[in-house]
Formats: C-alpha cells, sequence, structure tokens
C-alpha cells in the first residue's frame, strides 16, 4: 500500500474587481484511490506582495489587477480606513 | 434528470449522496457538494459546504510585531463562513496599538449601508481572559480585534488571542 499526497491550487476566484480568492487541495491518496483531502484558503488583494504566490496565481492577479482595478481599490480602502477606527 | 423519491416511510441513504455531479465520499455518510459550486439563484437551495484551513496575519497599527506565530479553521455552509482563528505574541517587539487580522478565506460582503461586514467576540486566553470585539470590515477584509473604547489589544510576550466571526461570502 503506497500512500500519496498531492498538493495543488485547485481554485482561483476573482470576487468584486480586486478580490482574489485562492484554495489549496491537498488529496491523500491510496494506491491511485481517494482517502482524504484538505482545503486551505486566503485572499489576496492589489495591496499585497504575491512574490510567493504560485506562478498561476500571479498570473490571474496580473491580468485581473490593471491600474484602473488598482486606483480603484485604493480608493474604495482610503473611504474604508476613515470608517474603521473604532 | 430528476429524482422523486416518494416512501410512505421516508427514504434511507446508508453512506453518501453526491450532488451536482460530485463523486460520493467514500468515507463516513453525508451529502457531498462538488469541489466548485454550482450556485443556486433560489433562496431556499443549500449549494455549497465547505470546511478547511486558513492563516491569520497579523499587523499591528503602530510599531512592528517581531514573531507570532498563528493559525485558523472556517466553514461555509451555503454564503454563511465562520472563521475561527488564534495568533500567539511569540515576540511582540515594537508593536502596540490596534490589531488587524488578514488572509480570511472568503471575501466578504455586508449590507448595501454599512461599513462593517460582520461583528464576532474575541478573547485573550493566556493570561488575562479579557473579551475583545471581533469586527470584520475593510477593504482587505480585516478582523480587527479590539475593545470597544479604544481598539487596542495589549502586546505581550505569549498573549495568546482567539477569535470567531460568522460572516457572508460574496458568492
Amino acid at each position: 500500500m503506497a500512500l500519496t499526497e498531492k498538493v495543488e491550487i485547485d481554485r482561483i476566484e476573482v470576487v468584486n474587481q480586486w478580490i482574489i480568492q485562492v484554495r489549496r487541495n491537498t488529496t491523500i491518496e491510496r494506491d491511485g484511490k481517494f482517502v482524504s483531502n484538505s482545503f486551505h484558503r486566503w485572499v489576496l488583494t492589489p495591496d499585497m506582495d504575491i512574490s510567493d504566490q504560485e506562478q498561476k496565481v500571479k498570473d490571474i492577479c496580473n491580468v485581473a489587477w490593471t491600474d484602473e482595478v488598482k486606483s480603484a481599490y485604493e480608493t474604495f480602502k482610503a473611504e474604508q480606513a476613515q470608517r474603521m477606527t473604532p | 434528470m430528476s429524482a422523486i423519491i416518494d416512501g410512505s416511510v421516508g427514504s434511507q441513504f446508508p453512506t453518501t449522496i453526491g450532488v451536482g455531479n460530485a463523486t460520493p465520499s467514500t468515507s463516513g455518510a453525508g451529502i457531498t457538494f462538488p469541489a466548485t459550486a454550482s450556485s443556486s439563484s433560489n433562496a431556499n437551495t443549500l449549494d455549497d459546504y465547505e470546511e478547511g484551513t486558513w492563516t491569520p496575519t497579523v499587523t499591528p497599527s503602530s510599531g512592528s510585531l517581531t514573531a507570532y506565530g498563528s493559525s485558523g479553521i472556517y466553514v461555509k455552509v451555503g454564503q454563511s463562513v465562520t472563521i475561527t482563528g488564534t495568533f500567539i505574541l511569540t515576540t511582540p517587539g515594537t508593536a502596540s496599538g490596534s490589531v488587524s487580522i488578514g488572509g480570511i478565506p472568503f471575501n466578504a460582503t455586508k449590507p448595501s449601508t454599512a461599513y462593517r461586514s460582520a461583528l464576532g467576540v474575541g478573547r485573550e486566553d493566556g493570561a488575562t481572559g479579557n473579551s475583545y470585539q471581533a469586527v470584520l470590515g475593510g477593504a482587505a477584509n480585516q478582523v480587527f480585534l479590539g475593545t470597544a473604547t479604544n481598539g487596542n489589544i495589549t502586546w505581550t510576550t505569549n498573549y495568546e488571542y482567539i477569535f470567531t466571526v460568522t460572516y457572508q461570502a460574496s458568492a
């Protein structure tokens, strides 16, 4: 019996213009048959450092985050920051 | 194709049911949803379930946080997401003021006239037992953990904070 682990980014979703949701799926198989899986998720925004993301995540970010989107995000962020202080 | 089960004593499924062409799980008993949710526009239809982990990122409003450890879990039922996270201040450094926590698993939506998406609770669980508000909002979907009066937390070595928020995902 051989147990194998497969880790892959299986979902990259662009939500509301600038939000990108990423899901990593870790699958355990025994002799090629599914045993279990687990998910790990995170959200990316245009002001984040994406240098440590997988290339396919970077590719989606670079397409989605146009200068126009980045500018709109910065405007939105500034508006929100004013309202988020206690 | 649809199947209608019309039994006078109900129906039994001994293992799992796959919906949306999902392969039924071979372990346990329950409903298996597709890996990619097939969203229904019907408000009475449960169309998604997922559980997993996330990694809270901790940022102080002032100073620099040298080191911390964190972990988080989530469960999504339909559009409702409950996140629980914890972080321990292993080396607080010069961090002070309030804390914003990023890395939540799903983008949050909010009532159209609201600035915040959801409210939850938190606690310093390592030494004091003090309670805090956990406010989800901001452009980057951050959780702001702090007191109601000044929004700050206490940045002390080995203080361990835990929080939970339930919110509505935007997709």
